[in-house]
C-alpha cells in the first residue's frame, strides 16, 4: 500500500523499486499518476472487460463557445467519471460503474470476475483499497466498505443525516450524492456528500473500521465533485467547475479556496497544488499556504518527479527541468509583484512636472524590471528538456521510466528520458484512465472497456517507435 | 530591365513550389505552404522553419487549385507553438506575408501572429484584419502598446489576396496585392513580446480572445527583415494568376419548411424538409474524418426525407440542402449542424417481446395504456417482479425503481435485471422498509402496485410522491380487495381512485394540477408582459427538486438576450441553440428534443419571443409558419401560415401569443429577427443593437382551423411592446414613413418620433383607442405591460435614464372612465410618468424589464403603485448579473452572482450558490416549482455547476408541511 505519493520514494531518480499496488485513483492521494514499477519492454493485451453500457458521466461538457470572449472548444472541467477508473491492489482490480450501480472486482491476471457489489445509485469514482478493504461512495448518498477478498459488506453509512432522493443527472439519486472519492488515512476515512450549497455539502471523517462519524463540516458555498487529494495535514476538495478548497485534515475546517480557472483535474506535489484545466486547457500551480497562483501551464495534465515535470497538452508532451523552472517562476512572480507596485506608484504621480525626475527614476526601474522579467521568462522557456508531439491527450501516467498517454482508440508509451515513442496499442474508445501496477497497465475507456496489458502472454508484441521527439538545445 | 520571369512563364513552377524558391533567403523564420503532401499526423511540415499542429482536423486540399487549408471558422486551428519561443520570432524588423482568402469578416481576424492584447497589457504582433480591412498590429518598446494599422482599402470576401505587413524598426506598412495600403510611424524599436502567447496561423488568439479565420490560406511566410515594396510587388505579380476569381456566389436555398432532425435511435436520425416547388433536392452530409456524402433519390417532390444512419455518438455533423443548379450557380442552403451528443433518450432495453395476449409483456402494455404515461420516473411497489419490471422498461422510457421491503428478495431481482441488461441504467432495486419513502415530493410519474394489495406505505405517502398534472397511481389487480383498499385509502386524496377505463379492472388515480399554481406561457409570464406567472405557491424556502440535462452544451451563448423558457401544464419548454426540448417540470425528465436549425431568435429586448404555450401545445415560430407542437411527445401537430392576403409574400411570422382557443400573431419582413450568432450582448447604444423589430400586420387565428379571425394594419408595430390583457391588445406603432419603409423592418433609434399607443379589441381586432405620445426618450428599448386597467410604457434613453409612462386602459368589460379628452375617456389618458437614472449601474441595468405583481410595478431598483405612480421603495435586491427579474405572486427571482430570490412576505433575499442563469429571463416560477433551465452557457466564470434545475417550495413538501 502506498496511498501517499511514490515520489517520496524516488529520491531523485526514475529508477524502479519493488512492485507496488495502485490502490486509489492515479495511484495515491497526491493523484500523482506515478508507479515505480517499471514496464516490461513489450506488452500485450492480457484481457479486457466490457460493460454492457458505457459510462454515464454526470456532465456532458462545456458550452460550444464563449461568445463574448470568442473562446471555442472550451475544456470540460468535470471529467472525473468518463471512464470506469480502477484501483489495483493485492492482484485484484476494483472499479465502480455509473451505468449499473455496481462495484466489481476482477482478478488482475486473468480478468475473471471475482465478485460484484450493488449500490442504489451510480458509482462514479474509483474505489480506494486499503488494509484488505475497498471503500467507495455512490450517488445513493452512502459510503460503503466491503471486504476486498469477498465483496462482503463490512459497513455502510449514509453520509448525510437525511435520505432524500430526487432526480439528478437522469437518475433517482440522493440529493447529497457522494461525488468525491474516498481518502483513508491513519484510520480515518474522508469524503463528501452533496452538490448544491443550498442543500449543504457535507465533508465528513469516519472511522474506517466501522464508519462511525468523527467529525462533519458543512459547506454552504461550494459543491464537492472529483477526486479528493490529501497530504498529512490537508484535504483538497475539488469543486466541479470551480476551484478546489483546502481544508484542515484534523478538523475539516476550511483554510482557503485557491485561485484559478477551475476544474476537477488536480495533482498535489510536495509543495504545491496543480489543477485545471480551466476553460482553455490551463493548469495553475498554487504553493502550499497561498491562494494565488505561482505559475500556469498550457496543458491538461502533469506528472511530477523530483527532477522533472511532464506537461501534457492536446498536442504535445513536454519535459521540464522542474527545480529550475520553479525557481524562475518564483523569481518572475516576485518581479511581477515589484512591477505592479512600481506601476502603481507611477500612476499615482500623474503627469505633473514636479514629479518628472521621480517618474523617470520609476520608469528606469520598470525598464530594468522588464528586462529581468524577460530574462526569467526566457529562462523558463529554456527549462524544456524535450518536447514530443502527442495526439494522446486524455490522460498520462508514469510507470518506471515510461510515460503512458491515453488517446482516442489508442494508448502510447514514451520514454521519459527523451520523449521518444516506445510503442502504441489500440484500445476501444477514449482512454481516460490508466493505472499501472506490478508491470501491468489497466486502461479504462469511455466505452466501458478495461484493457489489461502485461507481459508474459502469447499475444503479439506491440508496435515499435515511429517518430522521435525534439531535443531542446540550450 | 525586369529580371523577374513573366507571370505566365513563372506561374506553373511557382504554384508547385510556392515561395520555396526563396526558402533560404536571408532572415527567413518560417515558410508554411498548405499542401496535402506536407501534412503528417495531425499537422504539417513547413517548407522552412517549425512545423504546425492542426486542431479539429481542418481540410488541406489541392483541388481545385490553389492548394490550401480550408478554415470554416469554427474550431479548426493551426498552431505553430502554444508557447512563445523568441527564437522563432522577429526582433526589430519583420515581414509577414500570406496568400489568404477571407470568407467572413469579423471584428478581429488573424492570419499569423503571436500577441497578447489584454487591457493595458499589449505585446507582440499580428498580420490579420479588422472588419474588412487587412491589418498589421505591432507593439514595440517605443510605445509598449499595440498599433493596429489597417489598410485603407477594403477586401472582398471569398477572394484571394496577397497580404503583407512589414516593420523596419520605425515604420509599419501594410501591403495588399503588392500595393502599399497603409503606413504608420507610431511604433519604434524592437518588438515587445509577452511572457507567453500562442504562435498561430489563421486566428487572432491571445489569453482571453480567440477569433478564428473563416476562409482559406495557401501559404504564409515570416522574415526577420522588412521587404521592400518592390520585392512585395514582384512576389504578388509573379503569382497572382494562380489564384482564381471567386466562383459565382451560390444561390441561397431556403427550405419552405424545416429542416428538422428527429432521432430514430442512438445512431440514426431522419432529416425532413420541404421545398416550395417540387424539385429533387439532396442532402450533403459532412461525415467527420470520412468526407461528404450526397444523399437523396433525385425524385422531384416538395416533401423530402432522408434517414441518416451510422451516426457516431458525440460528434458534430454538418449538412447542406442542395437544389438543382441554376446555370453555373449552385443552389444550396446554409450549412446546418446537428450534434449527436444531444441524444437524451434512455438506454435501450432488449427488444420488446412479441405481442403475446398474456404474460408480463401484455400486462406491461396494458398497464402503460391505463396509466397514460410512459416517460419519467416510475415506482413499482407490491412485491415487484423482475419479469414485469423488464417488460415495463421495454415498453416505456421510464426510469423504474422497484421498491422492495424484503431484503432477501433483492439479490435475485438485481440478478434478473442485470441479465436483462437494464440494472441501474433503466431499473434499480431499492430496499425500503420505512413507511416514508425517500423520494422527492411530486417527482414520480407513475406509482404502480403490482400485486393488487395495498402497499406498505400509506395513501398519503403515495399521493406525496405523485407528480401533479397527470401523474398516475395504478393498482394492477384484476379483482382488488375493495375493503382493504377502502381502509388504505381512508380520506386521502387518492380516495378519488377510479377504474382507469370503462370496463377496466385496474384502479387508477390521475393527479390534477396543483391548486394555486401558475403557468409561464409567454416570454414575460403571460401575454400581459407582467413577468409574473401568478403562481401562489413558489415562495418561502426552496429545496432542489431535480437537476440534469440540458446542460450548457446545446444552449445558445448566455449573452444573446434569448427567448425565455416556458412552462405550462407541468411541462417545461426550452429553446437551445436551434435545439428544442420538452421536459417534465416536476422531475426534469427530457420528454423529447430535436434539432431545428431554422428556429432561432435573439435580442428579445428589441423583439418578442418566438414561443408561446397553451394547454398541451407549444407554439413556436418557424419562418412564415407557426408550429403547434405536442408538449408531451414533440410531435409537430399544427402548422399555421402567416396571412398574406395582401400579397406580401416575403414575410415571416413575428409575435406569437397563444390563448385557449385563439392565437395572436404578427408579421415581419423576412429575416428581420436578430439571431445572436456572433456572441452579441446587445447592450450598447448602437443601431445594430437597439433597433426594434417591427411588424406590418397583427392578426388573430383559430389554431384549430387556421382561420384568420381578424387583421390589423397600421404603422410599424414594435414587437417588444405587443401586450394583451382583459381581451385587449396593446402596442406601440410608429407611423413615421422611415420606420414603416425600413428595409430590414427594424425601427432605428434615429426614428423614434410619431409613435402611437394603440389598443385593439382582442376578439375583433377593432381599434378601441389610440394615444399620440412622445416616446422618443425610449432609445435603448421599449417595453409595455398591462395590469390594473392600465398600461405602462417604459424604456431608457441613451444616458441610461428610465422613462416610464402609465396610461389608463379600462377593460372593455368595465364601464368607461371619464377623462379630459375624447381619447382618454376611452383609454390612453396619461396617469403618471416618472424618470430616473438607472440605479443598478452595471450589467445591463438600463435594460431591466419591469415586473407587475398585483398593483405594484417593479422596475430597475424601484417599485411604484401601478395606478398612481407613487414611489413605494428604492431598495429592490442588489442584482449584479445581466438577467432580468421574474416573479410569482409571493417572490421575485433574478440573477445576482447566482440564482437569486426575494421572498416578498419575509423580505428575505437569498442566492442559490454555485449556479447562475443567463443574460435575460430564465428563472420561471410555474406549476408550483421554480424552474431554471441552464442558460449560463459559455460563461468563462468558474460557477461550480452548470445544469438545468428545478426547485420545490418547502411548503409543498412533507418536510415543510410537518413544521
Amino acid at each position: 500500500m502506498k496511498p501517499f505519493s511514490s515520489l517520496l520514494c524516488l529520491l531523485g531518480t526514475l529508477a524502479s523499486i519493488q512492485a507496488t499496488d495502485w490502490p486509489t485513483y492515479r495511484g495515491d492521494y497526491s493523484r500523482s499518476g506515478v508507479s515505480t514499477d517499471p514496464l516490461p519492454p513489450r506488452l500485450a493485451e492480457a484481457w479486457s472487460w466490457q460493460s454492457i453500457h458505457p459510462p454515464q458521466p454526470a456532465w456532458q461538457g462545456e458550452a460550444k463557445w464563449d461568445g463574448w470572449n470568442k473562446v471555442f472548444n472550451m475544456k470540460p472541467r468535470q471529467t472525473f467519471d468518463r471512464a470506469f477508473h480502477v484501483a489495483v491492489a493485492g492482484g485484484k482490480v476494483f472499479f465502480g460503474s455509473s451505468a449499473d450501480d455496481q462495484v466489481r472486482c476482477l482478478d488482475a491476471r486473468s480478468g475473471k470476475l471475482l465478485w460484484t457489489f450493488h449500490t442504489e445509485g451510480p458509482v462514479r469514482l474509483a474505489p480506494t483499497v486499503q488494509n484488505g478493504r475497498a471503500y467507495f461512495g455512490s450517488d445513493d448518498g452512502c459510503v460503503y466498505c466491503v471486504e476486498a477478498d469477498s465483496g462482503k459488506l463490512a459497513w455502510k453509512v449514509r453520509a448525510t443525516p437525511r435520505d432524500r432522493r430526487i432526480p439528478g443527472n437522469g437518475r433517482m439519486i440522493s440529493a447529497w450524492p457522494v461525488r468525491t472519492s474516498i481518502v483513508v488515512q491513519d484510520g480515518l476515512l474522508y469524503t463528501t456528500a452533496g452538490m448544491f450549497p443550498v442543500e449543504g455539502v457535507h465533508l465528513v471523517a469516519l472511522d474506517a473500521r466501522d464508519g462511525s462519524e468523527k467529525w462533519r463540516q458543512i459547506q454552504n458555498d461550494l459543491p464537492a465533485q472529483g477526486y479528493l487529494l490529501a497530504s498529512r495535514s490537508r484535504l483538497y476538495i475539488p469543486a466541479g467547475r470551480d476551484n478546489p478548497a483546502v481544508c484542515d485534515i484534523e478538523s475539516g475546517k476550511r483554510i482557503r479556496v485557491v485561485e484559478g480557472a477551475g476544474g476537477t483535474y488536480a495533482l498535489l506535489t510536495d509543495d504545491m497544488l496543480v489543477f485545471g484545466p480551466g476553460k482553455t486547457g490551463q493548469l495553475g500551480a498554487v504553493e502550499e499556504g497561498r491562494s494565488d497562483q505561482l505559475a500556469s501551464f498550457q496543458g491538461n495534465h502533469m506528472i511530477v518527479t523530483p527532477e522533472r515535470s511532464f506537461l501534457h497538452s492536446d498536442t504535445e508532451l513536454t519535459a521540464l527541468d522542474r527545480a529550475r523552472y520553479l525557481a524562475l517562476a518564483r523569481e518572475r512572480k516576485q518581479l511581477g509583484t515589484e512591477q505592479a507596485a512600481l506601476n502603481k506608484k507611477l500612476k499615482a504621480l500623474g503627469n505633473k512636472a514636479a514629479t518628472e525626475s521621480e517618474r523617470d527614476s520609476l520608469k528606469s526601474q520598470l525598464a530594468d524590471l522588464g528586462k529581468r522579467l524577460d530574462a526569467a521568462t526566457q529562462g523558463m522557456d529554456q527549462c524544456q528538456l524535450w518536447r514530443s508531439p502527442s495526439s494522446w491527450q486524455h490522460c498520462l501516467v508514469l510507470a518506471g521510466t515510461t510515460l503512458v498517454a491515453g488517446g482516442t482508440d489508442e494508448v502510447a508509451a514514451l520514454n521519459a528520458t527523451d520523449g521518444s515513442l516506445a510503442w502504441r496499442h489500440p484500445v476501444r474508445g477514449r482512454a481516460y484512465g490508466i493505472a499501472a501496477s506490478d508491470g501491468a497497465l489497466f486502461i479504462s475507456t469511455d466505452q466501458g472497456t478495461i484493457h489489461c496489458l502485461r507481459t508474459g502472454t502469447t499475444q503479439a508484441s506491440l508496435s515499435t517507435p515511429t517518430t522521435a521527439s525534439t531535443e531542446i538545445s540550450r | 530591365m525586369n529580371l523577374l520571369p513573366s507571370p505566365s512563364s513563372f506561374s506553373t513552377l511557382a504554384l508547385a513550389l510556392g515561395l520555396s524558391l526563396h526558402a533560404q533567403e536571408t532572415g527567413l523564420i518560417g515558410h508554411w505552404e498548405f499542401t496535402p503532401e506536407r501534412t503528417q499526423n495531425s499537422g504539417m511540415r513547413a517548407v522552412s522553419g517549425p512545423g504546425v499542429s492542426f486542431f479539429a482536423a481542418p481540410s488541406v486540399l489541392r483541388d481545385p487549385p490553389p492548394a490550401r487549408i480550408e478554415l470554416p471558422g469554427r474550431d479548426e486551428r493551426i498552431v505553430i507553438s502554444s508557447t512563445l519561443d523568441k527564437s522563432q520570432q522577429p526582433n526589430r524588423e519583420m515581414t509577414a506575408e500570406a496568400w489568404v482568402r477571407v470568407d467572413r469578416t469579423s471584428k478581429w481576424g488573424g492570419i499569423i501572429g503571436a500577441l497578447q492584447d489584454n487591457g493595458d497589457f499589449e505585446r507582440g504582433w499580428l498580420l490579420g484584419f479588422v472588419d474588412n480591412h487587412f491589418s498589421l498590429a505591432i507593439a514595440s518598446e517605443g510605445t509598449q502598446r499595440l498599433t493596429y494599422l489597417a489598410a485603407t482599402s477594403t477586401f472582398e470576401t471569398n477572394r484571394w489576396y496577397h497580404v503583407a505587413g512589414t516593420y523596419d524598426g520605425s515604420e509599419m506598412r501594410v501591403f495588399v496585392n503588392g500595393t502599399l495600403a497603409g503606413s504608420s510611424r507610431e511604433q519604434s524599436g524592437p518588438i515587445l513580446y509577452p511572457p507567453s502567447a500562442p504562435f498561430v496561423i489563421g486566428a487572432y488568439q491571445d489569453e482571453d480572445e480567440h477569433y478564428r479565420l473563416s476562409g482559406a490560406i495557401h501559404e504564409v511566410r515570416l522574415l526577420r527583415r522588412a521587404l521592400a515594396p518592390a520585392e512585395l510587388l514582384a512576389r504578388y505579380q509573379a503569382r497572382k494568376d494562380l489564384f482564381p476569381e471567386p466562383a459565382p456566389e451560390p444561390r441561397f436555398f431556403k427550405p419552405e419548411y424545416g429542416p428538422f432532425v428527429d432521432w430514430q435511435d442512438r445512431n440514426s436520425a431522419v432529416v425532413t424538409w420541404e421545398s416550395a416547388v417540387p424539385q429533387p433536392t439532396l442532402l450533403e452530409l459532412e461525415r467527420p474524418g470520412i468526407g461528404t456524402q450526397r444523399l437523396g433519390d433525385g425524385q422531384s417532390r416538395t416533401r423530402h426525407s432522408i434517414t441518416l444512419t451510422e451516426l457516431e455518438p458525440d460528434l458534430e455533423y454538418h449538412y447542406r440542402l442542395v437544389a438543382p443548379p441554376e446555370g453555373p450557380r449552385k443552389v444550396v442552403s446554409r450549412r446546418y449542424q446537428f450534434d449527436t451528443s444531444f441524444y437524451y433518450r434512455p438506454a435501450p432495453a432488449p427488444a420488446p417481446s412479441p405481442a403475446a395476449p398474456t404474460g408480463p409483456a401484455a400486462r406491461a402494455r396494458e398497464i402503460l395504456a391505463a396509466a397514460g404515461v410512459s416517460k419519467g420516473y416510475a415506482l413499482l411497489l407490491g412485491s415487484p417482479s423482475a419479469a414485469l419490471a423488464i417488460e415495463i422498461v421495454r415498453h416505456s422510457e421510464f426510469d423504474l425503481i422497484l421498491v422492495e421491503p424484503d431484503a432477501s428478495r433483492i439479490p435475485a431481482l438485481r440478478r434478473d435485471l442485470d441479465a436483462a441488461g437494464i440494472q441501474g441504467i433503466r431499473a434499480a432495486v431499492h430496499h425500503a422498509a420505512s413507511p416514508e419513502l425517500p423520494y422527492g415530493d411530486l417527482s414520480i410519474n407513475l406509482v404502480l402496485v403490482e400485486d393488487g394489495r395495498p402497499p406498505f406505505i400509506s395513501a398519503a405517502e403515495v399521493h406525496r410522491l405523485i407528480r401533479p398534472s397527470g401523474g398516475a397511481f395504478l393498482v394492477d389487480a384484476a379483482q382488488p380487495d375493495s375493503a382493504a383498499w377502502t381502509r388504505w385509502l381512508g380520506d386521502s386524496p387518492l380516495a378519488a381512485l377510479t377504474t382507469g377505463k370503462p370496463g377496466a379492472t385496474r384502479l387508477a388515480f390521475l393527479r390534477p394540477r396543483l391548486a394555486g399554481s401558475g403557468d409561464w406561457s409567454h416570454q414575460y409570464g403571460g401575454a400581459d408582459n407582467s413577468a409574473c406567472s401568478q403562481d401562489e405557491l413558489v415562495k418561502g424556502e426552496l429545496d432542489v427538486a431535480w437537476w440534469g440535462d440540458p446542460g450548457p452544451r446545446p444552449m445558445p451563448d448566455r449573452g444573446n438576450r434569448n427567448p425565455a423558457p416556458l412552462s405550462v401544464n407541468g411541462r417545461l419548454f426550452v429553446q437551445g441553440d436551434r435545439v428544442l426540448f420538452g421536459l417534465d417540470s416536476y422531475n426534469g425528465a427530457i420528454l423529447w428534443n430535436y434539432s431545428v436549425p431554422e428556429i432561432r431568435r435573439a435580442n428579445v429586448t428589441r423583439d418578442c419571443s418566438n414561443m408561446s404555450a397553451a394547454g398541451d401545445l407549444l407554439f413556436i415560430v418557424h419562418g412564415r409558419f407557426c408550429l403547434g407542437i405536442d408538449g408531451q411527445t414533440g410531435e409537430r401537430r399544427i402548422r399555421l401560415a402567416v396571412p398574406t392576403s395582401d400579397n406580401q409574400l416575403e414575410r415571416d411570422w413575428g409575435y406569437i401569443a397563444a390563448g385557449s382557443d385563439f392565437i395572436v400573431g404578427s408579421r415581419v419582413k423576412r429575416d428581420s429577427a436578430y439571431l445572436g450568432d456572433d456572441g452579441e450582448w446587445y447592450e450598447e447604444y448602437a443601431s445594430d443593437q437597439v433597433s426594434r423589430v417591427t411588424s406590418d400586420l397583427l392578426f388573430a387565428q383559430d389554431p384549430a382551423t387556421g382561420k384568420v379571425l381578424w387583421e390589423y394594419r397600421g404603422g410599424a408595430i414594435l414587437n417588444s411592446t405587443i401586450t394583451q390583457g382583459d381581451d385587449m391588445v396593446f402596442f406601440l406603432e410608429s407611423r413615421n414613413p422611415a420606420a414603416i419603409n425600413a428595409p430590414n423592418a427594424r425601427l432605428d433609434p434615429a426614428v423614434l418620433t410619431e409613435q402611437f399607443l394603440v389598443a385593439l379589441d382582442r376578439k375583433t381586432g377593432r381599434k378601441l383607442w389610440e394615444k399620440d405620445h412622445d416616446f422618443s426618450s425610449l432609445e435603448f428599448m421599449s417595453y409595455l405591460v398591462y395590469g390594473n386597467n392600465s398600461v405602462v410604457v417604459t424604456g431608457t434613453d441613451r444616458r441610461k435614464h428610465f422613462h416610464t409612462f402609465a396610461f389608463n386602459a379600462p377593460s372593455s368589460k368595465a364601464p368607461k372612465s371619464g377623462g379630459d379628452d375624447i381619447a382618454s375617456a376611452i383609454g390612453g389618458r396619461l396617469l403618471w410618468s416618472e424618470t430616473h437614472k438607472e440605479d443598478k449601474g452595471h450589467h445591463s441595468g438600463h435594460l431591466q424589464h419591469p415586473v407587475v405583481i398585483g398593483d405594484t410595478f417593479y422596475s430597475d431598483q424601484r417599485s411604484f403603485n401601478m395606478v398612481t405612480g407613487e414611489l413605494l421603495s428604492k431598495d429592490l435586491p442588489e442584482r449584479r448579473g445581466c438577467g432580468v427579474m421574474s416573479a410569482a405572486k409571493g417572490a421575485i427571482f433574478f440573477r445576482h452572482h447566482f440564482h437569486g430570490m426575494w421572498d416578498l412576505e419575509s423580505d428575505k433575499r437569498q442566492q442559490f450558490l454555485g449556479i447562475r442563469s443567463g443574460c435575460w429571463l430564465s428563472l420561471i416560477p410555474a406549476g408550483g416549482f421554480l424552474l431554471a433551465p441552464e442558460t449560463s452557457a459559455g460563461c468563462s466564470c468558474t460557477h461550480a455547476i452548470q445544469t438545468s434545475i428545478g426547485y420545490i417550495p418547502r411548503s409543498l413538501t412533507a418536510r415543510g408541511q410537518s413544521k
